[in-house]
Protein backbone atom coordinates (compact mmCIF):
# COMPACT_ATOMS: atom_id res chain seq x y z
CA UNK A 1 0.00 0.00 0.00
CA UNK A 2 1.31 3.43 -0.97
CA UNK A 3 2.58 5.60 1.85
CA UNK A 4 0.68 8.84 2.40
CA UNK A 5 2.51 12.16 2.43
CA UNK A 6 0.85 15.38 3.57
CA UNK A 7 2.07 18.38 1.53
CA UNK A 8 1.55 21.76 3.22
CA UNK A 9 2.24 24.91 1.22
CA UNK A 10 0.28 28.11 0.55
CA UNK A 11 1.46 28.12 -3.07
CA UNK A 12 -0.80 25.96 -5.22
CA UNK A 13 1.86 25.67 -7.93
CA UNK A 14 4.48 24.49 -5.41
CA UNK A 15 2.06 21.92 -4.01
CA UNK A 16 1.51 20.74 -7.55
CA UNK A 17 5.26 20.31 -8.21
CA UNK A 18 5.70 18.38 -4.95
CA UNK A 19 2.63 16.28 -5.63
CA UNK A 20 3.81 15.38 -9.13
CA UNK A 21 7.24 14.41 -7.85
CA UNK A 22 5.88 12.25 -5.02
CA UNK A 23 3.07 10.63 -6.99
CA UNK A 24 5.60 9.84 -9.72
CA UNK A 25 7.56 7.94 -7.08
CA UNK A 26 4.48 5.97 -5.97
CA UNK A 27 3.39 7.97 -2.92
CA UNK A 28 -0.17 8.98 -2.14
CA UNK A 29 -0.47 12.74 -1.48
CA UNK A 30 -2.77 14.87 0.67
CA UNK A 31 -2.63 18.67 0.30
CA UNK A 32 -3.20 21.60 2.65
CA UNK A 33 -2.75 25.35 2.06
CA UNK A 34 -1.45 26.23 5.53
CA UNK A 35 -0.68 24.76 8.94
CA UNK A 36 -4.21 25.16 10.27
CA UNK A 37 -5.71 23.38 7.26
CA UNK A 38 -3.07 20.65 7.61
CA UNK A 39 -3.94 20.07 11.27
CA UNK A 40 -7.63 19.87 10.39
CA UNK A 41 -6.79 17.41 7.61
CA UNK A 42 -4.80 15.12 9.93
CA UNK A 43 -7.87 14.45 12.09
CA UNK A 44 -6.76 10.93 13.03
CA UNK A 45 -5.91 9.93 9.42
CA UNK A 46 -2.96 7.70 8.77
CA UNK A 47 -0.30 10.01 7.41
CA UNK A 48 3.21 8.62 7.11
CA UNK A 49 5.07 11.89 6.68
CA UNK A 50 4.58 15.63 6.08
CA UNK A 51 6.42 17.97 3.71
CA UNK A 52 5.80 21.47 4.99
CA UNK A 53 6.55 25.06 3.97
CA UNK A 54 7.59 27.56 6.67
CA UNK A 55 6.10 30.94 5.73
CA UNK A 56 2.36 30.54 5.44
CA UNK A 57 -0.70 32.53 6.55
CA UNK A 58 -2.83 31.60 9.59
CA UNK A 59 -0.45 28.96 10.94
CA UNK A 60 3.15 28.80 9.76
CA UNK A 61 5.20 25.66 9.29
CA UNK A 62 7.06 25.83 12.61
CA UNK A 63 3.77 26.24 14.49
CA UNK A 64 2.36 23.28 12.55
CA UNK A 65 5.30 21.06 13.50
CA UNK A 66 4.84 21.93 17.19
CA UNK A 67 1.08 21.35 17.03
CA UNK A 68 1.41 18.05 15.16
CA UNK A 69 4.10 16.78 17.54
CA UNK A 70 1.76 17.53 20.45
CA UNK A 71 -0.76 15.04 19.06
CA UNK A 72 0.07 11.47 20.25
CA UNK A 73 -0.78 9.89 16.87
CA UNK A 74 1.61 12.16 14.98
CA UNK A 75 4.35 12.49 17.58
CA UNK A 76 6.75 10.38 15.53
CA UNK A 77 5.58 11.42 12.07
CA UNK A 78 8.67 12.70 10.23
CA UNK A 79 8.33 16.24 8.91
CA UNK A 80 10.53 17.69 6.19
CA UNK A 81 10.55 21.49 5.95
CA UNK A 82 10.59 22.62 2.32
CA UNK A 83 11.15 26.34 2.24
CA UNK A 84 12.83 29.36 0.68
CA UNK A 85 14.25 30.12 4.15
CA UNK A 86 17.96 29.44 4.12
CA UNK A 87 18.95 31.28 7.33
CA UNK A 88 20.58 29.07 9.93
CA UNK A 89 18.51 30.58 12.73
CA UNK A 90 15.28 29.52 11.06
CA UNK A 91 16.71 26.09 10.38
CA UNK A 92 17.56 25.73 14.08
CA UNK A 93 14.04 26.82 14.95
CA UNK A 94 12.66 24.05 12.75
CA UNK A 95 14.99 21.50 14.28
CA UNK A 96 14.02 22.57 17.81
CA UNK A 97 10.33 22.27 16.91
CA UNK A 98 10.86 18.67 15.87
CA UNK A 99 11.36 18.75 12.10
CA UNK A 100 13.56 15.96 10.74
CA UNK A 101 15.00 17.68 7.68
CA UNK A 102 15.27 21.05 5.98
CA UNK A 103 15.32 21.46 2.21
CA UNK A 104 15.63 24.80 0.43
CA UNK A 105 13.50 25.67 -2.60
CA UNK A 106 13.85 25.41 -5.49
CA UNK A 107 14.36 21.68 -5.02
CA UNK A 108 15.07 18.98 -7.53
CA UNK A 109 12.26 16.42 -7.60
CA UNK A 110 14.85 13.64 -7.35
CA UNK A 111 16.37 15.17 -4.18
CA UNK A 112 12.92 15.48 -2.64
CA UNK A 113 11.98 11.89 -3.42
CA UNK A 114 15.33 10.68 -2.03
CA UNK A 115 14.85 12.68 1.18
CA UNK A 116 11.30 11.39 1.62
CA UNK A 117 12.48 7.81 1.05
CA UNK A 118 15.19 8.30 3.67
CA UNK A 119 12.82 9.71 6.30
CA UNK A 120 9.94 7.40 5.50
CA UNK A 121 11.53 4.06 4.50
CA UNK B 1 -11.19 90.14 22.75
CA UNK B 2 -8.78 87.31 22.57
CA UNK B 3 -10.23 83.87 21.70
CA UNK B 4 -8.79 81.48 24.31
CA UNK B 5 -10.20 78.40 22.56
CA UNK B 6 -8.11 78.94 19.40
CA UNK B 7 -5.55 76.15 18.86
CA UNK B 8 -2.04 77.07 19.85
CA UNK B 9 0.65 75.94 17.46
CA UNK B 10 3.75 74.48 19.11
CA UNK B 11 5.47 73.89 15.78
CA UNK B 12 8.76 75.58 15.09
CA UNK B 13 9.32 77.27 11.73
CA UNK B 14 11.33 74.25 10.57
CA UNK B 15 8.52 71.90 11.54
CA UNK B 16 6.02 74.08 9.70
CA UNK B 17 8.15 73.93 6.53
CA UNK B 18 8.56 70.18 6.91
CA UNK B 19 4.83 69.77 7.40
CA UNK B 20 4.13 71.89 4.31
CA UNK B 21 6.33 69.55 2.25
CA UNK B 22 5.15 66.33 3.83
CA UNK B 23 1.47 67.14 3.41
CA UNK B 24 1.53 67.12 -0.42
CA UNK B 25 4.03 64.24 -0.41
CA UNK B 26 1.71 62.17 1.76
CA UNK B 27 -1.18 63.04 -0.54
CA UNK B 28 0.86 61.94 -3.56
CA UNK B 29 1.86 58.68 -1.83
CA UNK B 30 -1.71 57.92 -0.86
CA UNK B 31 -2.68 58.11 -4.53
CA UNK B 32 0.38 56.39 -6.01
CA UNK B 33 0.89 53.50 -3.59
CA UNK B 34 -2.48 51.82 -4.23
CA UNK B 35 -1.75 51.95 -7.99
CA UNK B 36 1.69 50.34 -7.49
CA UNK B 37 0.16 47.73 -5.21
CA UNK B 38 -2.47 46.82 -7.78
CA UNK B 39 0.24 46.43 -10.44
CA UNK B 40 2.21 44.12 -8.14
CA UNK B 41 -0.85 42.06 -7.28
CA UNK B 42 -1.81 41.67 -10.95
CA UNK B 43 1.74 40.60 -11.88
CA UNK B 44 1.74 38.03 -9.10
CA UNK B 45 -1.74 36.70 -9.94
CA UNK B 46 -0.96 36.43 -13.65
CA UNK B 47 2.32 34.58 -13.08
CA UNK B 48 0.54 32.20 -10.64
CA UNK B 49 -2.06 31.35 -13.26
CA UNK B 50 0.57 30.98 -16.02
CA UNK B 51 2.75 28.64 -13.96
CA UNK B 52 -0.18 26.49 -12.88
CA UNK B 53 -1.25 26.20 -16.52
CA UNK B 54 2.28 25.14 -17.52
CA UNK B 55 2.41 22.58 -14.72
CA UNK B 56 -0.88 21.02 -15.83
CA UNK B 57 0.41 20.81 -19.40
CA UNK B 58 3.73 19.29 -18.38
CA UNK B 59 2.04 16.73 -16.15
CA UNK B 60 0.68 15.13 -19.31
CA UNK B 61 3.94 15.49 -21.22
CA UNK B 62 5.92 13.92 -18.37
CA UNK B 63 3.74 10.81 -18.40
CA UNK B 64 4.26 10.50 -22.16
CA UNK B 65 8.01 10.94 -21.77
CA UNK B 66 8.12 8.19 -19.16
CA UNK B 67 6.24 5.88 -21.53
CA UNK B 68 8.65 6.71 -24.38
CA UNK B 69 11.65 6.07 -22.10
CA UNK B 70 10.18 2.74 -20.98
CA UNK B 71 9.55 1.72 -24.61
CA UNK B 72 13.14 2.64 -25.42
CA UNK B 73 14.30 0.58 -22.45
CA UNK B 74 15.77 3.58 -20.62
CA UNK B 75 15.01 4.80 -17.13
CA UNK B 76 16.92 8.08 -17.39
CA UNK B 77 16.20 9.75 -20.71
CA UNK B 78 17.68 13.22 -21.42
CA UNK B 79 14.13 14.46 -21.85
CA UNK B 80 13.34 13.35 -18.29
CA UNK B 81 16.31 15.37 -17.03
CA UNK B 82 14.96 18.39 -18.89
CA UNK B 83 11.59 17.95 -17.25
CA UNK B 84 13.31 17.88 -13.86
CA UNK B 85 15.14 21.11 -14.69
CA UNK B 86 11.89 22.67 -15.80
CA UNK B 87 10.22 21.79 -12.49
CA UNK B 88 13.06 23.52 -10.69
CA UNK B 89 12.81 26.61 -12.90
CA UNK B 90 9.07 26.88 -12.36
CA UNK B 91 9.62 27.06 -8.61
CA UNK B 92 11.26 30.47 -9.03
CA UNK B 93 7.78 31.86 -9.57
CA UNK B 94 7.08 30.99 -5.93
CA UNK B 95 10.15 32.97 -4.87
CA UNK B 96 9.10 35.97 -6.97
CA UNK B 97 5.62 35.69 -5.56
CA UNK B 98 6.96 35.87 -2.01
CA UNK B 99 9.15 38.85 -2.84
CA UNK B 100 6.25 40.71 -4.46
CA UNK B 101 3.95 39.93 -1.54
CA UNK B 102 6.45 41.38 0.91
CA UNK B 103 6.75 44.59 -1.13
CA UNK B 104 2.97 44.78 -1.31
CA UNK B 105 2.74 44.46 2.48
CA UNK B 106 5.36 47.15 3.03
CA UNK B 107 3.62 49.53 0.64
CA UNK B 108 0.41 48.89 2.55
CA UNK B 109 2.24 49.73 5.77
CA UNK B 110 3.54 52.98 4.24
CA UNK B 111 0.10 53.82 2.92
CA UNK B 112 -1.38 53.43 6.41
CA UNK B 113 1.32 55.73 7.77
CA UNK B 114 0.95 58.51 5.21
CA UNK B 115 -2.82 58.36 5.61
CA UNK B 116 -2.52 58.91 9.34
CA UNK B 117 -3.12 62.48 10.60
CA UNK B 118 -0.04 62.09 12.81
CA UNK B 119 2.24 61.61 9.81
CA UNK B 120 2.63 65.33 9.01
CA UNK B 121 5.64 66.77 10.76
CA UNK B 122 6.49 63.38 12.23
CA UNK B 123 10.14 62.40 12.33
CA UNK B 124 10.16 58.99 10.63
CA UNK B 125 12.69 56.41 11.72
CA UNK B 126 13.93 55.02 8.40
CA UNK B 127 16.42 52.66 10.05
CA UNK B 128 13.66 51.14 12.17
CA UNK B 129 11.43 50.81 9.12
CA UNK B 130 14.17 49.05 7.13
CA UNK B 131 15.00 46.75 10.05
CA UNK B 132 11.34 45.74 10.23
CA UNK B 133 11.33 45.01 6.50
CA UNK B 134 14.59 43.05 6.69
CA UNK B 135 13.24 40.90 9.53
CA UNK B 136 10.69 39.47 7.09
CA UNK B 137 13.19 38.28 4.49
CA UNK B 138 13.63 34.59 3.76
CA UNK B 139 15.89 34.52 0.71
CA UNK B 140 19.50 35.45 0.10
CA UNK B 141 18.49 37.64 -2.86
CA UNK B 142 16.36 39.77 -0.54
CA UNK B 143 19.26 40.41 1.85
CA UNK B 144 21.55 41.20 -1.09
CA UNK B 145 19.08 43.62 -2.67
CA UNK B 146 18.33 45.23 0.68
CA UNK B 147 21.98 46.09 1.24
CA UNK B 148 22.49 47.13 -2.39
CA UNK B 149 25.43 44.77 -2.82
CA UNK B 150 26.31 44.00 -6.41
CA UNK B 151 27.46 40.40 -5.96
CA UNK B 152 26.03 38.17 -8.67
CA UNK B 153 22.77 36.38 -7.99
CA UNK B 154 23.35 32.94 -6.52
CA UNK B 155 21.37 29.90 -7.39
CA UNK B 156 19.30 28.82 -4.44
CA UNK B 157 20.89 26.42 -1.97
CA UNK B 158 19.87 23.05 -3.25
CA UNK B 159 20.77 21.16 -0.15
CA UNK B 160 19.03 19.06 2.43
CA UNK B 161 19.93 19.13 6.11
CA UNK B 162 18.88 16.11 8.13
CA UNK B 163 18.47 16.53 11.89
Amino acid sequence: MAKTILVVDDSASLRQVVKMALQGAGYSVLEAGDGAAALALLDGRTVDMAVCDVNMPRMNGIEFVKAAKALPKYRFMPILMLTTESQDAKKEEGKAAGAKAWMVKPFSPTSLVNAVAKLCP
Amino acid sequence: MKNNSAPVSHQSDDEKVLGAVQGPLAALCSVLLPVWMRHLQTSKDQSDVAVQGMLHSFAGIEAQLKQCAELAGRSDSPAQENVESMYMALQYQDRYGQMLSLLHEDMDRLLALVGSPNSVGHDFDAANWLANLESKYAMTEQYRDHSGRSDPPQSADNETSFF
